[in-house]
């Protein structure tokens, strides 16, 4: 699998093209409504598709489908070139649409990723602000996503990888409900260089108190946050160097580059396990648009 | 011990961490006869909230402990229990569901799950009671079963102990492949659940005669993570369990979706099972001396020389007379008072006058109050001559009084100086710890009310990990395990309820929301605390003015919620202050999060909040409740100005003043 991986701050910055088919998500901000607009006006063809956790379905274009037939649904769309549009698309919906495209044998793709300029992170500090004091949504939590599932178990050998954010509930709670994971054999990634300096303080900063108290040790390492190549690379390698007795999960729990990176991974290795937390995508998180990626995915179905 | 080994003595509060032989690191605790083990043979049901243990409890029942090689000859297990730990993979367990498969295809699955999983720990539970005595079992006995007859359930189950425990592990790999493609891979032959156990627990019982009364205990660990139809199922093994069969639960509190089982009958906790509380037990006259086992196991294994225990006793359930010996408990508690002092209150009090700015800080206060009430602040000296510093202490609190004149403090400060009966007594009582902490709001240094052997404790209420955690963090910042100064362990208590805290957000699906009302209780609960006559001191915990039943089905859903994560304790209600209130409960905010409100750990007094506040505190938006802030704080006269706080920096961004 080839990468080629392009950045501007406008779509003109970038060599875009067009495509027959553009798969694409709900648009909640004003990145992702930039985004589906450019996708669109450069596909003869578009489908949004969204993942329902709780269901076990998937929304195509409106309907219903199962998720177990999902490869069939989409491979009856695809004809020509495809892109996945990243920006609106979530991770449950990037690694479906990958694994379908992988079993397609399609051999190249493009995912597009609009960052935002501005996200409503979370301060550091001891100070306690307005919005601590405002209500959320629920958070559905870790439900395991079918064809890519992972049992786990205190008895199995397994090995995960943890692709980290700023919000370090995500990993406090994957320990919390999923006790049998171990902490000798976690691996943690965080995203440096980060999308904007200093960033990567807040990850590392939130996610340190789960460190200790779990007292993960299974090596920390670091891919760009904007880069899904380096994830690929990642875990590759980390797959690698595994015993043969050894399952590998990963958790992308961060940047969405990565995530496109862990579902592209995954697509073409099957043997390796996701866990994922669904997080209701906030609308209006972010504001304003930043800027534009694209990832070009060569010899994707080719081993 | 070097300050390394000091910092790791406590670190590693992680069950899992540990393996599955803790034979080594339990102690049993006082609610440990109440399972009475090898006596029962009825279904227990074991509540506890996270981090009190019910892990360690599990892997300690287990067969892996129960029959560890680090066990001593002379405290030979028995067969009668065997037992056989499981933890689900929920998050796996949630593909079980749904995605155009009957309901009865996916029970079956589920049920397939449980049998190879827990016939594997059969098998293994065999090769654990090999290992610890040839006299029960050796090696020609085990790969000497026959499993022939279990082929009646499937051509492919092979036939040795070995050929079968490979089998199961294989069927899992297999049974995983098939749940993450059902509409493509082959369904594996699902074998029945309970029935097939029973069947591979009679092969061995007639096979080997020592085994002839063994009885299998599966314990289930986080069972309120299972969804509604696999609870369903789970309660049906619980319902019909009866020897060599018997099925057992872990769960938090309120974790039962349903009770319901797959037939007519629903559970019912007199008839079908033993409910057994972890936390339940005397806070001061058990908790202290567990946690203080705890403490000098933890030292003990850390190669420090312990006189005060013996650890094999503390792993003995027939040891409960010795360690309830009171000499014991007194010598085992004091030898923990020694690591962890807690200044009383007469020292605290006395060294609020060796401190200039606490010192300056009081004088500031009685002069307040003194104007507050149109007197001369210049008699505060007169006050501070006296050389009674806890009357002192709650002096302003006493001067915001006005139905208290001058006349009367002035004289029972008198009596109290010259020796005789004096109002103050009751005074200090009430009023010292309110005062005390009115002293170090917005400092940013800790306050040594929170330190102590025994504060740990009641901030722990119980939980063992969060008991831990303190102790961990106070050895933390000494480098020498006789010089943990009050200081060092009031710094440890508010970082570990500040991390404590920000864990509430990983608590379930509303763990946002849960924090989010953390937040905004312990603000009310610290308003309180700043009311300046101090009135109504060290309310920590809350009731419903109309009762539980005028609340929202939401609300109540989100208390049980907050209850099922110990955020809150559910309490039967105590007093009521007028005949006619509607019996209730009481819900007391977790101590653990105390040192961060700065408010007192201790359950005192309550706040009666009507069934409108508690919901807006739960589910109400920015605004309202800032609002219901605001109210108390006019109705307690509160003066937020120049409150530095952390808690209310927010504040200025609304007009709360």
């Amino acid at each position: 699998m080839k990468f080629t991986l392009q950045e501007g701050h406008t779509p003109s910055d970038i060599n875009l093209g067009a495509w027959e088919v553009a798969l694409h998500g709900q648009v909640i901000d004003d990145r992702g409504a930039s985004a589906k607009q450019e996708i669109d006006a450069r596909s003869n063809n578009s489908h949004e598709i969204v993942y329902q956790a709780n269901s076990l379905e998937v929304q195509i274009d409106g309907q219903q489908v199962g998720v177990d037939d999902l490869i069939e649904e989409i491979s009856s769309k695809i004809s020509g070139s495809v892109v996945l549009e990243a920006t609106t698309l979530g991770f449950v919906e990037i690694l479906l649409c990958s694994k379908a495209l992988f079993s397609m044998g399609l051999n190249k793709l493009d995912v597009v990723y609009v960052e935002p300029e501005q996200y409503r992170r979370p301060r550091r500090g001891h100070l306690l602000h307005r919005r601590d004091f405002e209500l959320s949504d629920d958070v559905p939590g870790y439900r395991a996503i079918p064809g890519s599932a992972i049992l786990l178990g205190d008895r199995r050998p397994q090995r995960g990888v943890f692709f980290l954010g700023y919000e370090e509930a995500r990993l406090r709670r994957a320990f919390e409900e999923l006790q049998m994971i171990r902490s000798a054999q976690t691996s943690l990634v965080f995203g440096v260089p980060a999308f904007k300096p200093g960033w990567e303080m807040d990850s590392l900063a939130n996610n340190i108190s789960v460190v200790r108290e779990q007292n993960i040790r299974g090596g920390i390492h670091y891919c760009g946050a904007e880069n899904p190549a380096s994830v690929a690379e990642l875990l590759s390698e980390l797959l690698k160097g595994m015993p043969n007795e050894e399952r590998l999960f990963v958790a992308p729990i961060g940047t969405k580059p990565h995530g496109v990176g862990v579902a592209l991974f995954v697509a073409r290795n099957p043997q390796v396990g996701v866990i994922y937390d669904h997080p209701q995508r906030i609308s209006g998180r972010s504001t304003r648009v930043g800027r534009w990626h694209l990832f070009t995915v060569e010899e994707f179905a080719e081993s | 011990m070097s300050s390394e080994q000091l910092q790791r003595i406590f670190s590693s509060n992680r069950t899992e961490e540990l393996g599955y032989d803790v034979w080594e690191r339990f102690v049993i605790s006082p609610t440990f006869p109440r399972l009475d083990i090898g006596h029962t043979q009825k279904p227990r049901v074991i509540v506890g909230g996270r981090g009190c243990g019910k892990t360690m409890l599990l892997r300690f029942l287990s067969h892996e402990s129960a029959f560890s090689s680090k066990r001593s000859s002379t405290q030979s297990p028995v067969l009668n229990h065997i037992g056989l730990y499981w933890r689900a993979d929920t998050q796996f367990a949630n593909l079980l569901e749904r995605r155009g498969l009957e309901e009865d295809t996916w029970r079956a699955a589920f049920g397939h799950l449980a049998a190879i999983i827990l016939g594997a720990e059969v098998l293994r539970s065999l090769r654990s009671v090999k290992e610890f005595s040839c006299d029960l079992l050796d090696e020609s006995g085990l790969e000497g079963l026959d499993f022939r007859r279990l082929r009646a359930f499937s051509d492919a189950l092979p036939v040795t102990y070995g050929g079968l425990l490979d089998f199961f592990e294989d069927s899992l790999a297999e049974f995983e492949t098939w749940a993450n493609d059902v509409r493509r891979v082959e369904q594996p032959r699902f074998l029945p659940d309970s029935k097939f156990l029973l069947r591979l627990i009679d092969l061995i019982k007639g096979q080997l005669k020592q085994f002839e009364d063994a009885v299998f205990f599966v314990y289930i660990d986080e069972y309120e993570n299972l969804n509604l139809a696999q609870q369903r199922m789970v309660n049906t093994w619980l319902k019909h369990s009866e020897p060599p069969l018997i099925f057992n639960l872990a769960m938090k509190r309120n974790g039962f979706k349903t009770r319901e089982t797959e037939g007519d009958e629903a559970l019912s906790d007199i008839h079908d099972f033993r409910d057994i509380d972890l936390e339940d037990f005397d806070q001061e006259k058990e908790f202290t001396v567990f946690a203080a086992e705890i403490f000098l196991s933890r030292l003990h294994l850390a190669g420090e020389q312990i006189d005060a225990i013996d650890t094999e006793m503390l792993r003995d359930p027939g040891s409960a007379p010795a360690r309830s010996d009171p000499e014991y408990k007194r010598g085992i508690v004091n030898s923990v008072r020694m690591v962890l002092p807690s200044p009383s209150n007469a020292l605290l009090a006395r060294d609020v006058f060796t401190d200039p700015v606490l010192r300056e800080r009081l004088k500031s206060r009685i002069e307040a109050a003194l104007e507050s009430r149109g007197a001369s602040k210049d008699l505060a000296s007169g006050f501070l001559s006296v050389d009674e510093a806890p009357a002192l202490v709650v002096l302003p609190a006493l001067l915001y009084r006005k139905r208290l004149s001058l006349t009367v403090i002035s004289e029972e400060l008198s009596k109290l100086a010259q020796g005789e009966t004096s109002r103050f007594k009751d005074w200090i009582h009430n009023n010292f710890v309110g005062c005390y902490l009115q002293l170090f709001d917005g400092l940013t240094r800790p306050c040594p009310f929170y330190s102590g052997f025994e504060t740990f404790c009641y901030l722990s209420r119980g939980n063992l990990r969060h008991f831990l955690e303190l102790c961990h963090q106070a050895l933390n910042r000494s480098k020498d395990i006789n010089d943990v100064t009050p200081d060092m362990q009031a710094e440890a208590a508010r970082q570990v309820a500040a991390d404590f805290l920000a864990e509430v957000r990983s608590f379930g699906n509303r763990g946002n929301n849960l924090h989010t009302f953390v937040l905004r209780l312990g603000s009310l609960f610290s308003l309180s605390q700043q009311r300046p006559s101090q009135s109504e001191p060290e309310r920590t915990h809350f009731s419903i003015q109309e009762g539980e039943s005028e609340l929202g089905s939401e609300v109540r859903d989100f208390l049980s919620e907050a209850v099922k994560w110990s955020v809150l304790f559910e309490e039967k209600g105590t007093k009521k202050k007028n005949e006619t209130d509607p019996e209730g409960l009481e819900y007391v905010l977790n101590p653990i999060y105390a040192p961060y409100f700065h408010i007192s750990y201790r359950k005192k007094r309550k706040i009666e909040l009507s069934a409108d506040e508690i919901t807006s505190l739960i589910s109400g938006n920015y605004d309202q409740v800032t609002n219901l802030l605001k109210e108390y704080q006019k109705k307690w006269d509160v003066d937020l100005e120049g409150a530095s706080l952390p808690l209310f920096a927010h504040l200025d961004e609304s007009d709360l003043q």
